[in-house]
């Protein structure tokens, strides 16, 4: 079964996030309010979107809008209705804060 | 028993507030109503698995000691604890409360299978 990765802190250092090793193919991750700075032009999450192939990357597209980031290629921006069907969709979630 | 597997997930450090304790409460009543329950310390939970120095008379149970008392509970399995939170703090070389050490890239697996995670 594949989890739902609610991440919400921004990155604390230039290395790979913990939470990126604990995704396995299936796996979603949503970036949530100041985690989308680690996807800023050089952030160092920027790299990590689009990940290997079977994990889709999504954010809330005002989060995107608030921060004046635009989304790289490999992240879906959704709205609110959006987000609810990802949580309905996926069976587990597990929060990275 | 409905046969759901629950994963209890620890990441907060033990003595900064009671989150942890209180998430191992939790654990231990889930289990005294026999769910099936495993428990997983990463992140800034691993430090819940440093043994007590000194046990002290007053005051609530440490986690150590609440994790002492699992098996009463009939959670014979040892909690897993992910090795790179341990490395991540120095605390590879520390004598831990007994517990199985697993992988990152487990862990992503453990998740997926579990019917509910609790993870605070």
């Amino acid at each position: 079964m594949a989890t739902l990765h609610l991440v919400f802190h921004p990155p604390r250092g230039p290395g790979v996030p913990a939470w990126f090793g604990r995704l396995r193919t299936g796996d979603a991750v949503f970036l949530l309010g100041d985690a989308l700075h680690g996807i800023r032009e050089n952030g160092p999450w920027r790299s990590l979107v689009p990940p290997a192939e079977g994990t889709r990357f999504y954010a809330l597209k005002d989060d995107l809008l608030r921060r004046g980031i635009a989304a790289p290629d490999g992240l879906n921006p959704v709205d609110d209705a959006g987000f609810v069907a990802l949580a309905v969709e996926y069976r587990t979630s597990v929060t990275w804060s | 028993m409905d046969g759901r597997r629950f994963l209890c997930v620890f990441r907060r450090a033990p003595h900064t507030d009671a989150v942890l304790r209180e998430h191992l409460d939790l654990t231990l009543t889930l289990a005294a109503f026999e769910q099936a329950v495993e428990l997983l310390f990463l992140d800034d939970g691993v430090y819940a698995l440093l043994p007590d120095r000194q046990s002290l008379p007053e005051g609530p149970p440490s986690p150590a000691q609440l994790l002492a008392a699992l098996p009463f509970y009939g959670l014979e399995q040892p909690p897993l604890v992910e090795r790179e939170s341990l490395l991540e703090r120095g605390l590879d070389g520390e004598k831990l409360l007994p517990a199985r050490h697993i992988g990152r890239h487990e862990v992503a697996a453990l998740l997926g299978d579990a019917d509910v995670v609790l993870s605070l």
